[in-house]
């Protein structure tokens, strides 16, 4: 009798799951109690029913009322252990329910510990929550940066330009003003430009408008972009190309003007933080691996050949606890914070667009020959040289092909 | 030197006009296409600069109207977006160069001398030194009817050295005219065009055009020049 009515117990009637286990424990208790008496019967050899043998009736009525409470208690048990075992479940239901943004950082699940597994069900749903309102955080984070980037200029032009309309003002006054309106306003084109390049980096991952590019021409284009603000800091910016090697005349694949500007931010970057009269260097090198691979006669592939530039100033380095974070967006130095010097998104960008690529992208201080302290800070960005092949088709998952971070080369410090 | 200026935001356009007639360029102002059409129809302008984005169609289209009716004066594009595709297209389309907005004002002052000084810049579509031939709109290098390929900068190099042929560069002036960049000594960029611009054009033919002349810098031509 039990198997005949599974098949119409689970599927269409949606039962709770509480009450199929009920069932299915009384069909297998009931099962189980029902072998027991047929057994006794059978061993008993049917002198349990002859009527010459009343001595047997109490038996009789024993076994009968026995196995019916047996089944009915069976069936109780089962349902309130039921109850018990599933009260985790109706917890984590209670807390999704109750779940939001708004809210994600009061939503955890919280239960006494009842068991390993819904333990570390519980641990498990709670970290999630923990990475999702991570990421709410430095969302809301971000906008908050941003929008305090973008309003500040404005605030403070206005409410001077306000002040200056109310009575008439000498030409110095005047002057100053204008002198501030210059500064604001590169300022603020500055920021916007940025965060037009981020968002046009989620674009660029979306249509990929890409097209051939070239190393040398890319830093070149990237070093004459630094020009003015190298004169103004009297900081020489030195670009240093491989020499005697055809090894970069073919051509990558992907968002030159990008990579382009990723290279210029490092480039600023290293010219804000380099002392004057000091070099800012800039160099570009084959990806050594890859030489060591076609030097012993292994035919390299292609795509895993790489080119890095790396960008080095002669500035006090950065302090250990940002070189992990300093990628970030609007994570700056202590010394630049508030000085309304860099925007804090340029390092930002240089990631999004290694990584956009392919590449790696990472900070590391020079260690200075004596004493151990720092001799100055390098950025290096790996980038594989791409076709249009390596893109895959454009609907594909990008995750797979896509290298973490600490899949680029790695420079001993 | 005249300057015919198409930007239709009145503010933009008397800020560039002010901005080059204090430099002591000749200006004049247009903000619609059919305007700038007419306007270059009757006079001769030094240079073009041209706004992407017009009330009457756009500038790519006026800067290719422009070179269809045989004008050979420089043309800078101004445009307010950042795109590769619509840069590129900016200079297909028979425009020397860009400027994104904003700007800096002594930035377009100095584009806009460079494009003067470089002057018939386009007054050729086709350069050409002995075998050596430059189709200098689709940008693309021939020697001895071989395409040789070479980079965008690599090709701003060898047209400055086919265009001087025959004089003598260092360093300094090859990297300040041909990529507008500060020369510093230390770095070796010059020396590295110049040895990609010998391996792909030089090597493979028996006359050798790029010279090295010793403690000066280099030499573009025939030995016998």
């Amino acid at each position: 009798m039990a198997d005949e009515e599974a098949p119409t117990l689970a599927a269409p009637v949606r039962l709770s799951l509480r009450a199929q286990l009920t069932i299915w424990f009384g069909i297998s208790f009931g099962a189980v109690l029902a072998t027991i008496v047929g057994g006794i019967v059978m061993l008993d050899q049917g002198r349990l029913f002859d009527p010459t043998r009343a001595d047997y009736d109490w038996l009789i009525r024993l076994v009968g009322i026995g196995t019916f409470a047996a089944l009915i208690g069976g069936i109780l048990a089962a349902w309130v252990i039921g109850g018990v075992a599933l009260e985790p479940l109706r917890r984590i239901t209670e807390t999704a329910r109750a779940m939001g943004p708004e809210r994600i950082e009061a939503t955890r699940v919280e239960m006494p510990e009842v068991g390993v597994e819904v333990n570390e069900a519980r641990l498990e749903l709670n970290r999630a929550l923990d990475r999702i309102e991570a990421g709410y955080q430095s969302q809301e984070r971000f906008i908050s940066n941003v929008s305090h980037e973008l309003k500040t200029p404005i605030a403070v032009l206005l409410t001077e330009a306000r002040r200056l309309q109310l009575q008439e003002r000498g030409a110095e006054e005047l002057s100053a003003f204008v002198g501030d309106v210059a500064e604001q306003m590169a300022r603020l084109g500055k920021i916007v430009e940025s965060f037009l390049t981020l968002a046009r980096i989620d674009y660029e991952e979306r249509l990929r408008k890409f097209e051939d590019f070239w190393f040398h021409d890319l830093l070149l284009e990237a070093v004459r972009r630094t020009r003015a603000q190298a004169q103004t800091h009297e900081v020489h910016v030195d670009l240093e190309l491989p020499e005697g090697t055809d090894y970069f005349d073919r051509p990558s694949w992907g968002d030159p003007e990008l990579i382009s500007s990723a290279v210029e931010n490092l480039i600023r970057n290293a010219i804000r933080f380099a002392p004057a009269g000091s070099s800012v260097q800039v160099s570009l090198e084959s990806d050594p691996a890859v030489i060591a691979t076609v030097a012993e006669g292994e035919p390299a592939e292609p795509a895993r050949s790489g080119a890095r530039v790396c960008v080095s100033d002669d500035g006090p380095g950065m302090p250990e606890a940002l070189l992990a974070t300093v990628f970030e967006p609007f994570k700056q130095a202590d010394s630049e914070e508030g000085t309304g010097r860099g925007t804090g998104l340029g390092l930002a960008i240089a990631h999004r667009v290694a990584t956009l690529h392919k590449g790696s992208i990472q900070a590391l201080n020079r260690p200075s020959g004596e004493g151990g302290g720092r001799a100055g800070c390098t950025v290096e960005v790996a980038l594989p040289f791409l076709s249009e092949q390596d893109w895959g088709p454009m609907e594909g998952d990008l995750e797979g092909a896509r290298p973490t971070a600490s899949d680029g080369p790695q420079a001993g410090s | 030197m005249k300057i015919l200026v198409v930007e239709d935001n009145p503010k933009m356009a008397r800020s560039i006009e002010m901005t080059l007639t204090e430099s002591g360029f000749e200006v004049e102002t247009v903000g619609l296409v059919a305007d700038a059409l007419a306007r270059a129809g009757q006079e001769a302008y030094d240079l073009f600069l041209l706004d992407l984005m017009l009330p009457d169609g756009d500038g790519i289209q006026l800067c290719q109207s422009l070179r269809g009716s045989g004008i050979t004066s420089p043309i800078m594009m101004l445009t307010a977006l950042s795109g590769t595709s619509r840069k590129v297209a900016g200079l297909d389309s028979g425009a020397d160069d860009y400027l994104t907005k904003p700007f800096e004002v002594d930035e377009l002052v100095a584009r806009v001398r460079a494009l003067l000084r470089r002057g018939g810049s386009a007054d050729s579509t086709r350069l050409k030194h002995g075998d050596v031939e430059m189709d200098l709109t689709k940008r693309t290098v021939q020697r001895a009817g071989v395409k040789v390929a070479v980079t965008t900068k690599e090709f701003a190099l060898l047209e400055f050295l086919v265009r001087n042929s025959g004089e003598t560069f260092t360093r300094g002036t090859i990297t300040e005219r041909v990529w507008d960049m500060s020369y510093e000594p230390s770095s070796n960029v010059v020396d590295v065009y110049i040895s990609n611009l010998r391996r792909k054009l030089d090597k493979p033919f028996e006359t050798k055009l790029i010279h090295t002349v010793v403690g000066t810098g280099y030499r573009f031509g025939a030995a016998d020049d």
